[in-house]
Parts: C-alpha cells; sequence; structure tokens
C-alpha cells in the first residue's frame, strides 16, 4: 500500500493528462453500455408500438444509437491517443527519476563493478512501472467510476437487479482477479526461478560446448536442461490453466448475473410493475455494464508486479536518503565523500572558489602523493557480493599503508598480481568509493612540501573538480550507443569538430576513422557498428586525450588485445604521456621500459620501487611477475 | 577462439529489418510445420472454441425467444422456466468449454515448444561449437531461451483467433439466413469490409506501429545502456547532462511518437467505427422492420445480440497481431539455425575402435600434414607435423593469431575433418574415434566453463563415479582446496552465472581440479596469463609439473618459467611450426624465438 501511495505520487505531475485519459475511457465504456440498452430498448419499443399500431417517436432513439456508436468509436481513438501520451510521460519521470537516483548513489552502495545483474533486474522493473498507468491504474480508475453509475442506473429501474449486478461486477471485477493474482504470484517465484535456471542451463549448454563434448557429458547436460524446461513447463500450465479457469468462471458469472435478472424481472413484467420494454433494455444493460471491468483482471494481475517493482527501485532511493542524511548528521566522517555530488563545506569550497580556475590550472602540472592510505572491505550487506572473495578472515586489508608518490608529469607503473591492491588503489583515486584511512593529495612541487598551498588534497575537492584533474580509463570502459561524435562529446562537451579528429589521430584511431563513410558520425554501440576491443581502447585515449587531465590513470590498457592492435594502443597511450602525469597498471614490458618508475605491489602494501630494469635485476620474483610471452 | 558476448547483452532489443512478403510466407510454413506435434491438440481446442460459439448462438435464440414470450405474450415465469433452465445449463457448459479450450491450446503451444528448443539443441550439438561461436553465444542463448518462449502467443492465442475469425462469423451468418436473411445480407456485406478497411489503412498505419515499436526499443536501448554506462558518465562527470538528455529525448519521443500514433490508431479507428455503425445499423433497420410488423421480435432480438458477436473474433485478431509479427520474427532466427548443413561425419555410428590401447603402442602420438583453415578467413594452421612423447610437458608459443588455439581445437576433436590427421598408434583417427580419442584427454581453456551447479558436481564433470576423497585430492591439487573450504558450503557451493562469485583465478583452479580428477593421458591447458597470485601460481605450477612426469602435457605457454621447464617448445608463427626444440636450444639459435624472448626479456638483460 504504502508503495502504491509512492506510484501514484510520481504519477502526480502527469494527473491532468492521466486524468483526462480516464474521463475518455469512461465515456467509451458508458456510450459502450448505452449503446446496447438503448438499442435493446429501441426494439422492443418499436415491436411493441408496431403491435399496438401506436405512434412512437423513432427520430429520437434512433438518433441517439447512432450518436452514441459515433462518440464510443472517436472517444476511444481519443482515449487511445491519450493514455498513451500519459504513459509516455510517465516513462519519462520514471526514468529520469531512476537514473538520478542511480547516478548520486556511489559504486560501493550499487555494487555495481559486480553484477551485470543488477540491470537485468532494473530493466524488467523499469519496464513494469512504465505500463503502470495504462495497465493497472487507468483500469481501476475507469472501474471507479463507472460500476456505480451503471448500478445507480439500475437501482432506478429496479434494486433488487442492481444488487445482482453490483454483486457479479464485484465478482468479475475484483473477486476472482485478486485470487487469480494470489494464486499466480505464488508460482511466478517459482516460475522468474526456473526460467532463470533454464537459460543458466542453455547458456552452460553453449559456452561450454567443447568442454561438455571432452567430459562425455553433452547427454547429461541435454537432459539437465529437458528436466528443467519440464519443470518450467508445468509451471506455467498451472498459469494458464489458472487463467484459463478465470475466464471460464468470469463468463459464466456474467451470464448467470444476466440470467438471474431476466428472473427477477419477468414476475415484474407479468404483473405489470414494469413496462414489459425494460425488460429487454435491462437484460442487455446488466450484461454490457460488465464491460466496465473488462480490463480490471489483468489490472489485479499486474499490480504486484508493478508493487514489487516499485519496492526495488524505492528501496534505492531510500539508501540514497539515508546516505544523505548519515552525511548531514557525520560531517567530517568519510561516509561524505560516499556521496558524489554531496557539495564540500563551505570553507573549504571559498578555497578553491574565488579563484577555482587558477587553482585548477596550476594543479595541471601537480604530482600525486598517497600517505598511509588503507582500505578494508567492509561486510555491508550491499557488498555481500564482493563477500565471496574475500579469505575467510573479514580483517583482510585490500591496501595496508600504502605510501608513495608520483612527481610532476612523471610516468609511473603499477604492478602486482591480482589481489594486491591495484584496482582498489584506482578506485579510490576515481572517487567512486569512499577513502578510508590515509590522504591522497596533489603536490605542485615535492621538493617544497611546507608550502600548503601547494598541497591539495583530493578529498576536499569537489566530485566536479576532481574528475576535471583525474582522468580515468577504466578496464570495463564503455563505449555508448551512439556515434564517435557522441562518444568524444561525453568526455569533452565542449569538444569542436577539429579538436576531436585530432585527438581521434593522436590515438591512432585517424585512419579507421577516415575509412568510414559518416567519419565522426558513425554509430556504434548494440544499434550501430561492433568495434574491436583495440579501438575502444584507443577510442577512450581519445576521450582522455581531450580531457587533458593533470593525472591519468590507466588501468590494464592492453590488457586482452592481440599483438597487432596492442602495437596501436601502446603508441597511442606512450603518445597520451606526454601531456600529463601518469598512473598505468599494466604487465607489459613495452609499457613497462618507457615508465619512469615502477610500483610493485603484493598483498595491498608496496614492495618494491624503482625503473624496471632495476626491480628485473633486483627481485626473481618481479621478473616472473612481468615476464609474459 | 574469440571471446563473445555470452550473458550481459540478454537484452539486447533486435532491431532487424521486417521479413518480406516472401520470407513471412517461408516462416509461417515452418511454424506451421513445427506445429505437427500438437496439431490434434491445437485443432481439438479450436473446436472446443467453436462448439462454445455454437452455444452461445443457442443461448441467445434461449433468451431472446423467452424475452419475447414474455414482453408479448403473455407469458409468466413458469412458462418460459424450461428457457431459462436450458438457458443457465448452456451457461454452465460454455464456461466449461472455454476453460478447457484454453488451457488445451496453451498445452498445445507449450508441446510444440519444448519440441522445437529440442530440434534446436540437437542441431546445435550436431553442428558443433564452432557455429556457435560465429552465431555469438548472446544471440544463440536468445533464440533458445526468450525466442522459443515468444512463439508461446503465436501457438496459444493467434492461430485459434485466425480459425475462430472465420469460424464463428460464419455460424453465425448460418443461422442468421434462414431467421432473417436481410440482417444477413448486412453482416454479410459489413464483414469483408473490415479486414478491407484494415488492410487499406493498416498497411501503412501497421509499418508504422512497427517503427513506433522499434523506437521504443530503441529509447529503452539508450537508457539501458547509459545506466550501463553509468560509472563511465561518473568518470566524465557527465550525469547531470545526461539527465537532461534522457528527459529530452524521452520528451522528443513523446511527441513524435503521438503524431505517428494518431495516424497508427486510425486502423483500429476503422475497425471500431465499422463494427459499432454496423451494430447501430443492424440495430435502427431492425427497429423498423419491427415498427411496420415485417419482423417478430425474438427474430430481431437474436440479431441484435449476436451482431456485436460476429464482428468480435475479427477485433481480436486484431489484438493478436503483435503475437503474429514476434512470432514470425523469433522463427527466423530458429530456422536459421536448423537450416545449417550439419556434420554428417560426427554422427557416430558405432563405437569406437580401441584407437588407444597401451598394449600396441607406447603412447607416442603422431600428427601429420594437419591443415585447417577457418571457411570465411585465410587464418589457420597449415601442414603441421609434431610427434608427441607418451609423456612430458610440450609448450606451444606464438604471436596471438599464430595458430596455437586452432591446433589445440583440433588436436582435441573439434574439426571431425582434419582427424584423420592425427595417429595414436593404430593408424589414423575417424571421426567414430572421436569420442573415444576424446575420453584420453583433460583439458582447460583459457576461460573455462563452470556450469550452474555445486562446486562439486563442477570438478565431478572429470569423473561422474569418483569419491569425495578423490574429489578433495584433486582440489589439493590444483590449489583449490584451501579456498573451497573457506566457502561457508564448501564443495556444496552453488555457483551462479558463470562461476559468479569467484576470481578468475579460483574458476581456473575449480577446472585444473576437474581436469586432474579426469586423470587422462593427455593434459591440454591455455596457461591462465594474470588470474593467479603469486603464491597459488607457483602451486599449481608445480602440481603441473609433477604431472607431465606421468602424463603428456600439452600447454599454450605465457611465462618464461613454463618454457624453462618444457621439455619441448613449438614456436607457431602464421599457423606453421617454425621452431621447435628444449629452451636451451632455442635460445642460442638465432631465429624467431630469439627475437621473441628478447623482445621481453631484453630489458632484464641489459641490466
Amino acid at each position: 500500500m504504502h508503495n502504491f501511495i509512492r506510484l501514484l505520487r510520481l504519477c502526480q505531475p502527469h494527473a491532468g493528462a492521466m486524468l483526462l485519459g480516464v474521463f475518455l475511457t469512461v465515456l467509451t465504456v458508458l456510450a459502450n453500455v448505452g449503446l446496447l440498452a438503448i438499442s435493446g430498448w429501441f426494439l422492443a419499443s418499436m415491436a411493441a408500438a408496431g403491435l399496438a399500431a401506436a405512434q412512437m417517436n423513432y427520430f429520437t432513439p434512433a438518433g441517439i444509437i447512432r450518436f452514441l456508436a459515433i462518440v464510443r468509436t472517436a472517444s476511444r481513438y481519443g482515449e487511445r491517443l491519450v493514455t498513451h501520451n500519459a504513459t509516455f510521460l510517465l516513462l519519462s519521470e520514471i526514468r529520469v527519476s531512476v537514473f538520478a537516483t542511480l547516478s548520486q548513489l556511489n559504486n560501493q552502495q550499487l555494487a555495481m563493478n559486480r553484477s551485470a545483474d543488477l540491470f537485468n533486474r532494473m530493466q524488467n522493473d523499469v519496464d513494469a512501472l512504465d505500463k503502470f498507468y495504462l495497465n493497472v491504474l487507468l483500469p481501476m480508475l475507469v472501474a471507479l467510476v463507472c460500476v456505480p453509475i451503471v448500478i445507480w442506473i439500475i437501482v432506478g429501474f429496479n434494486p433488487q437487479v442492481a444488487l445482482v449486478c453490483l454483486g457479479a461486477l464485484l465478482i468479475v471485477g475484483v473477486g476472482l482477479p485478486v485470487l487469480l493474482s494470489a494464486k499466480l504470484s505464488r508460482t511466478a517465484g517459482q516460475q522468474t526461478e526456473c526460467s532463470a535456471q533454464l537459460r543458466e542451463a542453455l547458456s552452460d549448454m553453449l559456452t561450454g560446448q567443447r568442454e561438455l563434448a571432452l567430459y562425455q557429458a553433452t547427454d547429461s547436460q541435454l537432459a539437465k536442461c529437458n528436466a528443467i524446461q519440464q519443470n518450467y513447463n508445468d509451471l506455467l500450465d498451472k498459469r494458464h490453466g489458472a487463467l484459463g479457469d478465470s475466464d471460464g468462471l468470469s463468463l459464466i458469472v456474467v451470464q448467470l448475473a444476466m440470467l438471474g435478472s431476466v428472473c427477477l424481472l419477468v414476475p415484474l413484467v407479468v404483473t405489470q410493475q414494469i413496462a414489459n420494454v425494460h425488460l429487454a433494455m435491462l437484460s442487455l444493460f446488466v450484461l454490457a455494464s460488465f464491460e466496465t471491468v473488462l480490463t480490471l483482471p489483468n489490472a489485479f494481475i499486474q499490480l504486484p508486479v508493478a508493487l514489487s517493482a516499485a519496492g526495488r527501485i524505492f528501496a534505492l532511493q531510500d539508501t540514497l536518503t539515508q546516505s544523505k542524511q548519515t552525511t548531514q548528521s557525520n560531517t567530517g566522517n568519510f561516509v561524505e565523500t560516499s556521496l558524489i555530488y554531496e557539495q564540500k563545506q563551505a570553507p573549504e569550497k571559498t578555497q578553491y572558489e574565488p579563484n577555482e580556475h587558477n587553482a585548477l590550472e596550476s594543479l595541471k602540472s601537480m604530482g600525486l602523493r598517497l600517505q598511509n592510505v588503507s582500505y578494508q572491505y567492509a561486510s555491508d550487506p550491499l557488498v555481500s557480493s564482493l563477500k565471496h572473495k574475500l579469505p575467510a578472515n573479514s580483517q583482510h586489508f585490500a591496501l595496508n599503508d600504502i605510501s608513495f608518490e608520483i612527481a610532476a608529469n612523471q610516468n609511473v607503473a603499477l604492478v602486482g598480481p591480482s589481489g594486491s591492491g591495484k584496482s582498489t588503489l584506482v578506485n579510490l583515486l576515481s572517487g567512486l568509493w569512499p577513502e578510508q584511512q590515509g590522504r591522497i593529495s596533489f603536490e605542485h612541487d615535492a621538493s617544497n612540501k611546507s608550502n600548503p598551498s601547494n598541497t591539495c588534497v583530493i578529498n576536499e575537492l569537489s566530485f566536479a573538480q576532481r574528475v576535471q584533474l583525474i582522468g580515468i580509463l577504466a578496464q570495463q570502459h564503455h563505449i555508448f550507443d551512439g556515434t564517435i561524435a557522441d562518444n568524444l562529446h561525453y568526455a569533452a562537451p565542449d569538444a569542436t569538430h577539429e579538436q576531436m579528429l585530432y585527438a581521434c589521430e593522436q590515438a591512432q584511431l585517424g585512419d579507421w576513422v577516415f575509412t568510414l563513410p559518416n567519419k565522426l558520425n558513425t554509430r556504434l554501440g548494440s544499434a550501430g557498428r561492433r568495434i574491436s576491443q583495440g579501438q575502444s581502447r584507443r577510442l577512450a585515449i581519445a576521450q582522455m586525450l581531450l580531457r587533458s587531465p593533470a593525472l591519468l590513470v590507466l588501468d590494464e590498457p592492453t590488457e586482452g588485445l592481440d599483438n597487432h592492435a596492442k602495437q596501436a594502443v601502446m603508441d597511442a597511450i606512450i603518445r597520451a604521456m606526454r601531456e600529463s602525469t601518469v598512473l598505468c597498471i599494466t604487465h607489459d614490458t613495452a609499457l613497462l621500459r618507457n615508465m619512469d618508475k615502477v610500483i610493485w605491489l603484493e598483498n595491498g602494501q608496496v614492495k618494491g620501487e624503482g625503473t624496471h630494469q632495476e626491480l628485473l635485476a633486483k627481485y626473481e620474483r618481479y621478473k616472473e611477475l612481468t615476464t609474459r610471452i | 577462439m574469440k571471446k563473445s558476448c555470452t550473458r550481459g547483452c540478454k537484452k539486447n532489443v533486435t532491431t532487424k529489418a521486417r521479413p518480406d512478403r516472401a520470407q513471412q510466407m517461408l516462416l509461417r510454413g515452418f511454424l506451421k510445420r513445427e506445429s505437427a506435434s500438437a496439431a490434434g491438440l491445437l485443432r481439438f481446442s479450436i473446436a472446443l472454441g467453436t462448439v462454445n460459439a455454437l452455444l452461445m448462438i443457442a443461448s441467445a435464440y434461449l433468451l431472446a425467444q423467452s424475452i419475447h414470450l414474455v414482453m408479448f405474450e403473455g407469458a409468466d415465469l413458469s412458462a418460459v422456466s424450461h428457457f431459462l433452465w436450458t438457458l443457465g445449463g448452456l451457461i454452465l457448459v460454455r464456461g466449461l468449454l472455454l476453460a478447457l479450450s484454453q488451457r488445451l491450446s496453451a498445452r498445445a503451444a507449450r508441446n510444440i515448444k519444448s519440441n522445437i528448443r529440442a530440434n534446436l539443441l540437437a542441431k546445435i550439438t550436431q553442428v558443433g561449437p564452432n557455429f556457435t561461436d560465429q552465431k555469438g553465444h548472446g544471440a544463440m542463448l536468445n533464440t533458445l531461451h526468450d525466442g522459443v518462449e515468444a512463439l508461446h502467443d503465436y501457438y496459444a492465442n493467434y492461430l485459434p483467433s485466425v480459425a475462430y475469425s472465420a469460424l464463428i462469423p460464419l455460424a453465425i451468418l448460418v443461422v442468421i439466413f434462414p431467421t432473417d436473411w436481410q440482417a444477413g445480407l448486412i453482416f454479410l456485406f459489413t464483414a469483408p469490409l473490415i479486414p478491407f478497411f484494415m488492410i487499406l489503412v493498416g498497411h501503412k498505419a501497421e509499418k508504422l506501429n512497427q517503427e513506433r515499436w522499434q523506437q521504443l526499443a530503441m529509447l529503452g536501448n539508450y537508457f539501458f545502456d547509459r545506466i550501463r554506462g553509468l560509472t563511465q558518465l561518473k568518470l566524465f562527470d557527465a550525469t547531470k547532462r545526461e539527465l537532461k538528455q534522457i528527459a529530452k529525448i524521452s520528451d522528443d519521443f513523446r511527441h513524435a511518437t503521438l503524431s505517428v500514433l494518431k495516424i497508427a490508431f486510425l486502423s483500429s479507428f476503422a475497425l471500431e467505427f465499422l463494427a459499432t455503425i454496423s451494430v447501430a445499423l443492424v440495430a435502427v433497420l431492425i427497429g423498423f422492420r419491427l415498427f411496420f410488423g415485417t419482423l417478430d421480435f425474438a427474430t430481431g432480438f437474436v440479431v441484435l445480440l449476436l451482431a456485436p458477436e460476429f464482428y468480435l473474433p475479427l477485433r481480436k485478431l486484431g489484438n493478436h497481431y503483435h503475437a503474429r509479427l514476434e512470432g514470425i520474427s523469433a522463427a527466423g532466427e530458429m530456422l536459421e539455425i536448423l537450416q545449417t548443413p550439419g556434420n554428417e561425419s560426427q554422427v557416430m555410428a558405432e563405437p569406437a575402435s580401441s584407437a588407444l590401447d597401451d598394449t600396441s603402442n607406447n603412447g607416442s602420438i603422431t600428427v601429420s600434414g594437419l591443415s585447417f583453415t577457418y571457411p570465411d578467413s585465410n587464418e589457420g594452421i597449415h601442414d603441421i607435423t609434431l610427434a608427441l612423447p607418451a609423456t612430458g610437458m610440450m609448450a606451444f608459443v606464438g604471436a596471438s593469431g599464430a595458430g596455437k588455439s586452432t591446433l589445440f581445437d583440433c588436436f582435441l576433436g573439434f574439426y571431425p575433418q582434419v582427424i584423420s590427421c592425427i595417429d595414436a598408434g593404430n593408424g589414423p583417427f575417424s571421426a567414430a574415434d572421436i569420442p573415444k580419442w576424446q575420453q584420453e584427454i583433460a583439458w582447460i581453456p583459457q576461460q573455462p566453463t563452470l556450469f550452474y551447479a555445486s562446486i562439486k558436481e563442477n570438478i565431478m564433470l572429470g569423473k561422474p563415479n569418483a569419491t569425495q576423497a578423490e574429489v578433495t585430492i584433486a582440489a589439493e591439487k590444483a590449489g583449490a582446496l584451501a579456498f573451497i573450504q573457506s566457502l561457508p558450503d564448501g564443495f556444496d557451493t552453488l555457483l551462479g552465472e558463470q562461476g559468479e562469485g569467484l576470481s578468475g583465478g579460483q574458476k581456473q583452479r575449480i577446472a585444473l581440479a576437474r581436469a586432474f580428477l579426469k586423470d587422462a593421458h593427455i593434459l591440454i591447458l591455455d596457461e591462465p596469463t594474470a588470474h593467479l597470485d603469486s603464491a597459488t601460481e607457483r602451486d599449481v605450477q608445480r602440481a603441473i609439473n609433477e604431472h607431465a612426469k606421468t602424463h603428456l602435457v600439452l600447454v599454450i605457454a605465457h611465462r618464461l618459467s613454463t618454457l624453462q621447464q618444457a621439455d619441448s617448445i613449438f614456436l607457431l608463427e602464421a599457423g606453421r611450426v617454425v621452431q621447435q626444440g628444449n629452451y636451451q636450444t632455442l635460445s642460442q639459435q638465432t631465429g624467431s624465438f630469439k627475437q621473441l624472448l628478447n623482445s621481453d626479456t631484453q630489458a632484464g638483460a641489459h641490466a
């Protein structure tokens, strides 16, 4: 109920359009009911008048019939347009609100890196909410308006018939659907689960085709798929059975209500308590009145789906509100940074704001300094998906008291086996994860640490400033569904055409772009051209070049590329590195050789520091780590 | 093999062009053929639905007659009670028939779906993994799962409603004509007008409607693409801009779509208009004939009752039109899979001859003149000849694209057409020997598949009848025991999507345990590059070295240490073995191997 009200509140801005839709639908339904009832009355009256050879004003009813027929058709057309308009308005409202929520939650709260599942769930949830108005709210409101009108009219003729009709309307419109929806939602969970299992089994069948063949297990996997499908079919049968039964029962209730009304009315006609023509009219009226509840069953089936979808999306919003409140109550605590858009406190802000531009400019040639940085994964339920990855002891430090310095315009590599804390470090620098302990700062001149104006603790920068200073090429770099120019504009909204072309050339993409018929306006992504990993990496580098950040962080930029692509990406990186201070996670010897310094991490601690050659000479383990063929 | 997106792209909405008329015919033919397995059930369901309609007509007569008698013949309740009782009975039977007919059509649809899915799976198994790679796992999975499910509405709703839209109006006409031919004529003339107008208006409107669906899908794609790339947007500080963009695009879409809908809805407008006006026209005409006494009320009332029912099936058919389009587009992908020529040779005729009897030879294997190129590229391997001993570690090295994976795939028997190049001592293999041959091999690809099952079941794939003790030993050998035991459910931990929740190294070690458990003569592995942490890496390396003393180990090498420990190294270049020997020999010789080595260690050498 709570979620229902919150959903209604979400609809509020478009109440006008939605109510107009309700009005037109009511008009359509009532016109149809009227059409049938008046036709019945007209036929009966004409027959009666004909038999009695009496005169009758047949022009008015005939006119009304034609009029209602036109009203019905026209309002139906209008209703469809208006309700679709309202649906689109709601769609936009919901998507904007979901996106706003997601964009303000930090990545740790979303556990986003781990769970592709989140997106699939979200997609289903948003889809379910998009149709909330059309499938749930509209039918309910229409029934709420129409049923009293219909019943009120019947009461005018005969209260008993009205009572029978009301009872039947409630059974068909509410009773049966609620029972059905309860029954369906019991199996719906199992059905989703079973469908997911089937998808898993089929997917295993496809991805593991070679291994299954090798282990002679193809047949047993086929049998497994069949068994799950069998289960799934049984659940589907239950569902369709329930739907069929409900349709059958509805038909019986509707027709019996009509039959009951006739039985009630016949004695009255015989005793001439009501006019005989009313019998024909009322029996048709009762029959037609069920159109007012025709779409209710579907609404009741969709309601729990929409509500649980709403529940999940509102839960995300609540997480956001909660963390905002926590931020307000504990300023100074590290939670502060968990909200990336939270504006910094006024005093800190004024430090940069008066000549923010200058301050940022002067940071351009600054180095990076980490002092005693530690990070520990919390056992927060929201990051519970991380739990598996952690060793049994939960006191594990992903980063343990790390300190190092990168001088201005120095190119530094970060080397370490998986689990050594490299990615955690990138996440901390990105600001998408909250800092816990230690201090990360930009230093203007390493030799002059005493001068505080040359130091800028990145924690005190606003997120916008931080993003401007630190460019991160993440491992899961996302190329958006859009043109090359669109993608470049995400990085630099004001970039001109020439700047973009120049950046592409610098990133070794120039040749490729010029072979494309639409050049920078070529569509990429799922709806456009597929691009190779090497091209996508270089496009990311072009994005970085357009931003020209003070610190460039590259997370395994050449990983997963074939030799040819690797060479091109490497050229692009080396070009990009000339301009900025660079921190690059890599095991690529060619890149390592180009670095001024290598920092070697192991188990969250700095194991060694020096040039690639120095480390190679000094540590056998380092040699093993970096030698890949 | 090329890595392809397997699960992430589940929701990619296909915005394929609509099949043209000829293709539609073809696909409808296919869908019809596939329905053969449940044709009886489907026909029975339609028969029940039609009987239901006939009973509906009978009820209309009974009701009209009763009301007529009461209104104009002065009958009381008892005089019409036999009509009303019959009517009540008919109502109950109709409810029953409706429920039954719907149940049956749903059952028919699910039988057909299961059948199609089984056929697809059989075909996919038959044509081999390479086909799946070409098509893309994501797309295949969509066809197998959602695609097949999308056929439900086609079979359960669309096909019956096609039948009803012909049968029910016909039945009504047949009974109306003898009763009142004039009303019959109105029906007869207006009924074809509906499809006619539908085609006239609908042809364009349907196209527009179709475009609207595609646009809606594209809008959804846009939105979810931005959510997937949310981290990226945050890193560009572009979320606020994007928020405005999403609002703007949604609004633009709304405006654009509404102007399209104005036309698209015309088709249903025409349909509604004709149906409603026809009913109104029938009512008015009958009214006047009643007034002039040329018709009795019972007949007039029956016609009025049946008029809406006459148009109802046609209107319902319009509602199921979308199911038809979805069914046809899903069928397109299925037909493509089912029509792929299969590797008939892979169908096993008889159990293999004992190709690998240890008694007959010393266990050495020869590969001679093996060439394989991919159908649509020049890449592949050429004239490979190898003599492999019964035990020892053989390392294969070379740039990516040099043909290492292809060679391994051929060796593993995934390309039956070249299996005759391999000889394990009893003469060249034939395709029928492949299963037997594969039993002799344990294999770990670079990205091993972990199945949706418990860790134990995943390991036991290597030896289905293994004891817990054997599983534990294998896991220990693979360096996996410690982390498995640290999990709350230990060996019974259920693995989700591709081992979701496990790190790359952990997956690799489970696969290794699986391979150790199989304890086949030959172990083939693609050495993991960056997945393992330092301690485990050493343990695993040691276990593999130990294994190589008693087994043949073929490894695609990425590490210097592996090359140093290999008994023999094969260097591949452009699909050919260009150098062969042990590390000592090769690193002395001038040649590609030395170059390869130097490019990676020269820094160390100079230090």
